[in-house]
C-alpha cells in the first residue's frame, strides 16, 4: 500500500533467490563495480608512480592515505594493533559506494541496509576480538559486565553500536537518493536541474562526511575497547 | 473511516518527526558551530583541527533528523498499520 502515487520511484531492490536466500541484484552488481573501480585505480596508480611531482589523482590518494592512516595510528598508540590498512580501505570503499549512486541509473551499495549492517557488524566483531585479546578473559568479562546494577546496560550499549552505525550511513544515502528522485519527479524538467544540482553537490559532501564518520567511529570504538587504564568502561 | 484515521495520523506523525527532529538538530548544530567559531577566534592556529572536529560532530548530529526522515518516509510509503487493517 502506498500513500502517494509515486510509482515512478522505486525504493525496493530487485532480487533473485538461490535456495532459501534472496540476493539484491543491484547491490551485488554495484558493489562489484566499486571493487573493480578500486582495483583498476590501484593498478593504474601503481604503474604511474614515479619519484617526480605527483599528479592530482596520486596526490589525492596520498592525502587520504596519510590523513586516515595517521588518524588510525594516532588512536592506536601503545596498543600494538595496526588498524591503518583497514581504516583506509573502509574509507575509500565507502566513499566510492556513496558517490556511485549519484550517477544516473546506478544505486549506491550503501543504499541497502545489508551492506552497512554487515560492515558495522565487522567493526563490532573486531572490537570484541581486540578487546578479548588485549585484556584476557577476566578483563573482557569485567569490562563487558560491569558492577551489578549496570550489567544490563553494557550489552544494550554494545547492541546499539552496530544499529546506529549502520542506520546512520544507510539512511543518509537512502534519503539523499530518494530526495534526488523526488526532485526530478515533482519539479518540471526545465527547472529541476537547479535544485537537483544543488542537492547533488550536497550529496557529494554528505558522502565524504558519512564515510569519514563511519571510519572514525569504527576506529574510536576499537580504541576505547582496547584501553588498558582502569576506571573506563 | 479507519483508513482515513490511519492516514491522517501517519501524516501528523511524519510532520512531528520531521519538525522536532529538525528543531533539535538545528539547536545542536548551532551550539557546535558557535563553539567552533569561538575557539577559532581565540586560537586561530587551531582552525584546521577544530574544523575537522566540527565536521564530525555536525555529521553525527545531522544524521539524527535524516534517520527520522527515513523512518517517516518508510511510514508513508509502506505503512505497516494500513497493511494490518485489511
Amino acid at each position: 500500500m502506498t500513500l502517494l502515487p509515486l510509482a515512478a520511484i522505486e525504493t525496493s531492490h530487485p532480487t533473485f533467490s538461490l535456495g532459501p536466500v534472496d540476493f539484491n541484484q543491484d547491490t551485488l552488481f554495484n558493489t562489484g563495480l566499486v571493487c573493480l573501480l578500486l582495483v583498476v585505480l590501484a593498478i593504474f596508480l601503481r604503474t604511474q608512480v614515479h619519484s617526480g611531482v605527483p599528479g592530482p589523482v596520486q596526490n589525492a590518494v596520498e592525502g587520504i592515505v596519510q590523513y586516515i592512516g595517521g588518524l588510525a595510528d594516532e588512536s592506536m598508540i601503545g596498543r600494538g594493533i595496526v588498524l591503518a590498512p583497514l581504516a583506509i580501505t573502509l574509507f575509500v570503499f565507502l566513499l566510492l559506494c556513496n558517490w556511485i549512486g549519484l550517477i544516473p541509473k546506478l544505486k549506491s551499495p550503501t543504499n541497502d541496509w545489508n551492506t552497512t549492517l554487515s560492515l558495522a557488524l565487522m567493526i563490532i566483531l573486531l572490537e570484541q576480538f581486540f578487546s578479548f585479546r588485549k585484556r584476557g578473559i577476566g578483563g573482557f568479562l569485567k569490562h563487558t559486565f560491569l558492577a551489578p546494577p549496570f550489567f544490563i546496560f553494557t550489552p544494550i550499549l554494545e547492541l546499539a553500536k552496530p544499529l546506529t552505525l549502520s542506520f546512520r550511513l544507510y539512511f543518509n544515502i537512502f534519503v539523499g537518493e530518494l530526495l534526488l528522485a523526488l526532485i526530478i519527479f515533482l519539479i518540471p524538467t526545465w527547472l529541476s536541474w537547479i535544485p537537483g544540482g544543488i542537492w547533488t553537490l550536497f550529496s557529494l559532501f554528505v558522502g565524504i562526511v558519512q564515510a569519514f564518520i563511519f571510519t572514525v567511529l569504527g576506529i574510536a570504538y576499537i580504541a576505547v575497547a582496547t584501553e588498558m587504564e582502569e576506571g573506563h568502561a | 473511516m479507519e483508513k482515513a484515521i490511519v492516514l491522517a495520523a501517519t501524516l501528523i506523525a511524519f510532520g512531528l518527526v520531521m519538525g522536532l527532529g529538525a528543531l533539535g538538530a538545528g539547536i545542536g548544530d548551532g551550539l557546535v558551530t558557535s563553539r567552533t567559531v569561538e575557539g577559532t577566534a581565540r586560537q586561530p592556529e587551531m582552525q584546521q583541527r577544530l574544523f575537522t572536529l566540527m565536521l564530525i560532530s555536525v555529521g553525527l548530529i545531522e544524521s539524527l533528523p535524516i534517520i527520522g526522515l527515513g523512518l517517516g518516509l518508510f511510514l508513508i510509503f509502506v505503512n505497516p498499520v494500513l497493511g494490518q487493517l485489511k
